[in-house]
């Protein structure tokens, strides 16, 4: 039968549970598509006018128990399958708390798969069997469709949100992966297979490099390929992390919630209210709105200052930010967690391959660290250097300190003032006065960022006074400096 | 049945001579016989055209490969396979041909209320297909007749704006049918016929008309949206732009969802028809038949979500849109049983109309018992966008539709020409269309089950064996509906004449001449019974009247 199949194969939870449903709606129909035909050809032949023999008086025209009895008996046996398939349907959509997740992007005309370890792969999708997998799509383009027929499951993949899917595979094998949301020309194209594979040869396939293309067409190499035997950690979470930290994220959204921006620890999965009152699940929806376009709902309290990321992240990096937001949270970090791989015991300071010595503060702060380098860096000793020019070297340093501490996002973008032409320039200030911008004004206003605040602008900079080393500080100014006078 | 020529004043006739005069005579009639003509010959010009691109993707479909055509050929071939089918075919084609002819016999009025709309609805669909045929021969459309954003609106780089045009122009086409036979029913009913004495099809129609003119204006909104985002990049539907893509399928199945019931309760008027027709006896449950259409026509609008089950929709809506979609099954469960208990102790013959409407019966159990497959939603996560699908909506269309479309062109034909079709070709066409129809696509739901994706050229080899056999039953399908052309148009030169009355049916179309008059009647009808009044005789009298050699 393998040339010729008439019925689907078995492979996930769901498929079992969907096809008794299935043949109990077949069973239900022959009792009335199967017996109403036959009732038919028999009035056929029986009533035809050439039979002369039988009774035709007495006719009926209406018959008001007939007529309840052929309405009501649909109606129990309609709504009988209807709660069936709606519980079992609830079940299909409610994924359970520690699964294994997938981050799924759709492409005209590809699939593209990224495993918590980091592992990509594109058009094949790899899980192990008997662990229930969450698979968190999104799309580049147009709608697409997930469709893995021996799991019977399948969900629309859209452009600018994410939606969910999850299943448990029961046997091993290749089986089909369709795109079944027409998306244009290549659309039969556009799949692959998916592989069950028992749980010990997931692990090994895991962490067996593989180059693939990534969905913006460049050769995938953003995550160190990951080496058998090494502690892996989640690095989806880990690079998200760095990227947090490269971006500067992490100079507003400070976790003890002084930031500019709100603390992003124990977020995910909880209620946040917004400025109009109403509320939001912070969900992978949520999150990658607030990334995007971080202006349309936020939370109560916060101005909306964020600059949009929107054309500056791949959907990949979009997804690796999100999956380090979860690692913060209880509830994301529990899910993030494979149960069964004994090695996760959450990242280390090296583990990241943070590109400077001097990382942000929070940009190691995954899961599980207790507590952060950052706290070592806070001693003040040294006062800045004063001298006429620039030192060059201090203000490379200073300019890598700048990039990591995300300044740029607020200081380029038009929230905080432009600093080209800053040093030793006349300023106004929000208050009416005027100040020159000496190095005492910069180191103020880094430290103490609310002091005096240039006209025009928000007093919102968090201050840096005890986050940043006195090295680092004169390191900021020489880099300012250097911006020009 | 002792005429033996055509009645000399006709609609058909024309006084004044000269070909110019005589193309004048149709093109500007406001006769809605003529009108009637006009749309036959249109929407089965659009029907070979859509079984023409349909024809393209069964060949193509033969081999797994797609060695036949390219991606983008295969694409626009079923795009306009759906296209001209829904828009310019299903959606118009009982209500714009045998609805525009019968509805002003039936209720025993002159024309319609609007005569002059009425022509200009014809002009809009014939201009509504100029576009859309534009589209395709400017090298074609691939979005699917189902336009989903972002896809339409911004990537696909085909004709989607004249394509949209053809649809939208064509729903002001539907609006005008609609609207004038809402005012026609309510208004220009013959003295006597009250609202419980007009034929079912007449209460089919008006349930249709209701539901054309409060939803299509729904879908012209919404693909000028569409235009409105491709055109200017107004972000509407695009997310990149800061649209919503699946707004645009709420507001599509708003209009699309009841356009399926557009489409099949016109039907359903014609088998209530047909069935008392030839069982020579009073429907079974009138009333129930009657309310049921209103039903069907009123949950119609509740139920587009179960479209949108995989959208990303709420769980919550789609288990509320699963719960009235069941609901839908009662309504369409009551005309079938009502239609089958009318069989009983009836003289039934099994003349071509007959022939039609017995197996719609059959096509359309099918049809509705795989809807309630695809209502509840666990099932329907499988087998959305599958062949299941396609199969599923092609037994209603097709099955449903088209059967009662040609049944009900076989039986009113002698009303509308004035002579008998072929009787003998006409019952072999009717089991043809019947086998070959069933044989393309009952093996659609076992490929939609396995998991076969609509709108793919190239496929999995294990499904071949499914698809040559679709193919196969699609050719037969094919002659089954080549041969009525052939015969029906012999007709018009050889047919006999019918006389008033050929069946020997209720109903005031058959009192007047066929064809009839212009004017219809020469003087109004007075109503004095119910519609299918057969005297409780009728039956017994018709098979005790039977001889041999009497047609079957």
């Amino acid at each position: 039968m393998r040339d010729f199949p008439l019925f689907p194969e078995q492979a996930s939870t769901f498929a079992g549970q969907v096809d008794l449903l299935y043949w109990v709606l077949i069973g239900l129909s022959l009792i009335f598509g199967g017996v109403l035909p036959f009732i038919i050809l028999y009035l056929m032949v029986r009533y035809h006018r050439s039979n002369q023999r039988v009774d035709r008086t007495n006719q009926v025209h209406s018959n008001l128990p007939l007529e309840l009895t052929w309405s009501i008996i649909p109606l129990f046996l309609v709504m009988g399958v209807f709660f069936w398939g709606a519980f079992l349907f609830v079940q299909m959509r409610t994924p359970p708390a520690r699964a294994l997740e997938v981050y799924v992007i759709g492409k005209q005309w590809m699939w593209h798969a990224q495993h918590p370890n980091g592992k990509r792969e594109n058009n094949e999708l790899h899980v192990p069997i008997g662990r229930q997998v969450k698979l968190i799509m999104t799309s580049q383009d147009v709608i697409h469709s997930f469709y893995i027929p021996a799991f019977r499951v399948k969900q629309d993949v859209l452009p600018g949100r994410y939606t969910t899917m999850w299943f448990e595979a029961t046997r091993e094998g290749e089986y089909h992966l369709f795109c079944a949301e027409y998306c244009g020309t290549e659309h039969a194209r556009m799949g692959g297979r998916v592989v069950v594979m028992s749980a010990a040869a997931y692990e090994q396939w895991l962490v067996t490099p593989g180059e693939v293309i990534l969905p913006d067409g460049s050769a995938g190499s953003a995550l160190p390929v990951p080496q058998p035997g090494q502690d892996q950690g989640d690095p989806m979470a880990l690079v998200g992390g760095q990227l947090f930290a490269n971006l500067g994220c992490a100079s507003c959204h400070r976790d003890d919630g002084a930031g500019a921006g709100p603390s992003l620890v124990n977020l995910y999965g909880n209620q946040e209210r917004l400025v109009d009152g109403s509320s939001v699940l912070v969900d992978e929806n949520y999150l990658a709105e607030s990334i995007l376009n971080p202006q349309a709902r936020v939370v109560d309290g916060y101005q909306p200052i964020m600059p949009s990321y929107d054309g500056q992240l791949s959907a990949d990096q979009v997804n690796q930010l999100i999956a380090y937001i979860k690692s913060l949270s209880d509830a994301g970090a529990q899910a993030a967690t494979p149960e069964p791989s004994p090695q996760a015991s959450g990242p280390t300071a090296e583990g990241t391959a943070a590109p400077a010595a001097t990382a942000a503060p929070t940009a190691t702060t995954a899961p599980t660290a207790s507590s952060t380098p950052a706290a070592a860096l806070a001693t003040a000793t040294a006062a800045p250097a004063a001298s006429g020019g620039f030192d060059a070297a201090l203000a490379a340093q200073g300019d890598q300190v700048f990039a990591n501490l995300g300044c740029a996002s607020c200081h380029n973008s038009g929230v905080g003032p432009a600093l080209q032409g800053l040093y030793n320039s006349e300023r106004p200030l929000a208050d009416g006065s005027t100040i020159t911008a000496d190095e005492a004004y910069l180191i103020e206003s880094i430290l103490n960022s609310q002091a005096r605040v240039a006209e025009g602008y928000q007093p919102i900079m968090p201050p840096y006074q005890g986050q940043i080393s006195d090295d680092q500080l004169a390191q900021l100014v020489e880099y300012i400096k250097s911006l020009g006078n | 049945m002792a005429t033996t020529a055509l009645p000399q004043s006709t609609y058909l006739h024309d006084d004044t001579p000269g070909l110019w005069a005589w193309i004048k005579s149709w093109l500007f009639t406001v006769d809605h016989k003529r009108i009637a003509i006009l749309y036959l010959l249109s929407i089965n010009f659009f029907f070979l055209l859509g079984g023409l691109a349909a024809t393209v993707v069964r060949i193509e479909l033969v081999t797994p490969q797609g060695d036949l055509m390219s991606s983008d050929v295969y694409n626009r071939a079923f795009t306009l396979h759906g296209v001209i089918m829904v828009f310019f075919f299903l959606i118009p084609v009982i209500p714009s041909v045998l609805g525009n002819f019968l509805v002003p016999l039936m209720i025993g009025a002159r024309d319609l209320a609007f005569p002059r709309i009425n022509l200009l609805s014809w002009y809009l669909y014939m201009f509504g297909g100029i576009f859309a045929l534009s589209a395709a021969v400017l090298g074609g459309v691939d979005t699917g007749w189902t336009f989903y954003t972002p896809f339409s609106s911004t990537y696909s780089n085909s004709n989607v704006i004249l394509t949209i045009a053809g649809a939208f122009i064509m729903g002001f086409s539907s609006i005008a049918t609609g609207l004038n036979f809402i005012v026609t029913i309510h208004k220009m009913r013959a003295p006597g016929m009250t609202w419980f004495r007009l034929p079912l099809f007449i209460w089919s129609h008006y349930a249709t008309s209701l539901i054309i003119v409060l939803a299509t204006p729904v879908v012209g909104i919404t693909l000028l949206l569409v235009a409105i985002e491709r055109i200017w990049g107004v972000g509407i539907f695009d997310p990149a732009l800061g649209g919503d893509p699946v707004l645009f399928q709420h507001l599509f199945w708003f209009y699309s969802h009841p356009a399926v019931y557009i489409m099949i309760l016109p039907g359903f008027g014609v088998i209530s028809e047909l069935i008392a027709t030839f069982s020579r006896k009073r429907i079974f449950g009138y009333e129930f038949i009657a309310f049921s259409s209103m039903a069907i026509a009123i949950l119609g609008f509740l139920v587009w979500g179960h479209h949108m089950f995989v959208s990303s929709q709420s769980v919550y809506a789609s288990l509320i849109f699963s719960f009235i979609t069941m609901l839908v099954a009662i309504p369409s469960a009551i005309k079938v049983f009502n239609w089958t208990a009318t069989l009983y102790k009836g003289s039934i013959s099994y003349r071509t109309p007959m022939l039609y409407a017995l197996g719609f019966i059959g096509l359309f159990v099918i049809g509705g018992l795989t809807g309630i497959f695809l209502g509840v939603v666990a099932v329907d996560i499988h087998v959305t966008d599958t062949y299941f699908v396609v199969a599923h909506f092609h037994y209603v269309m097709v099955g449903g539709t088209i059967m009662a479309y040609l049944g009900g062109l076989h039986y009113w034909w002698p009303k509308m020409t004035g002579r008998m079709y072929n009787e003998v070709w006409g019952g072999i066409s009717a089991l043809i269309v019947f086998v070959g129809f069933n044989m393309t696509f009952f093996p659609q739901f076992v490929l939609g089950y396995l998991g076969m994706p609509r709108r793919y050229h190239v496929y999995p080899e294990e499904f071949q064996i499914l698809h040559v056999l679709s193919t196969a039953g699609a050719s037969i399908l094919a002659i089954g509906f080549i041969i009525p052309i052939i015969y029906l148009m012999g007709s018009l030169i050889a047919g006999k004449p019918a006389g008033d009355n050929p069946w020997d049916a209720t109903g005031l179309e058959w009192q007047t001449s066929s064809p009839p008059p212009t004017h219809n009647f020469h003087e109004t009808p007075i109503v004095t019974t119910e519609a299918y009044a057969y005297p409780p005789e009728a039956a017994e009298l018709d098979a005790r009247s039977w001889r041999p050699g009497s047609p079957l």
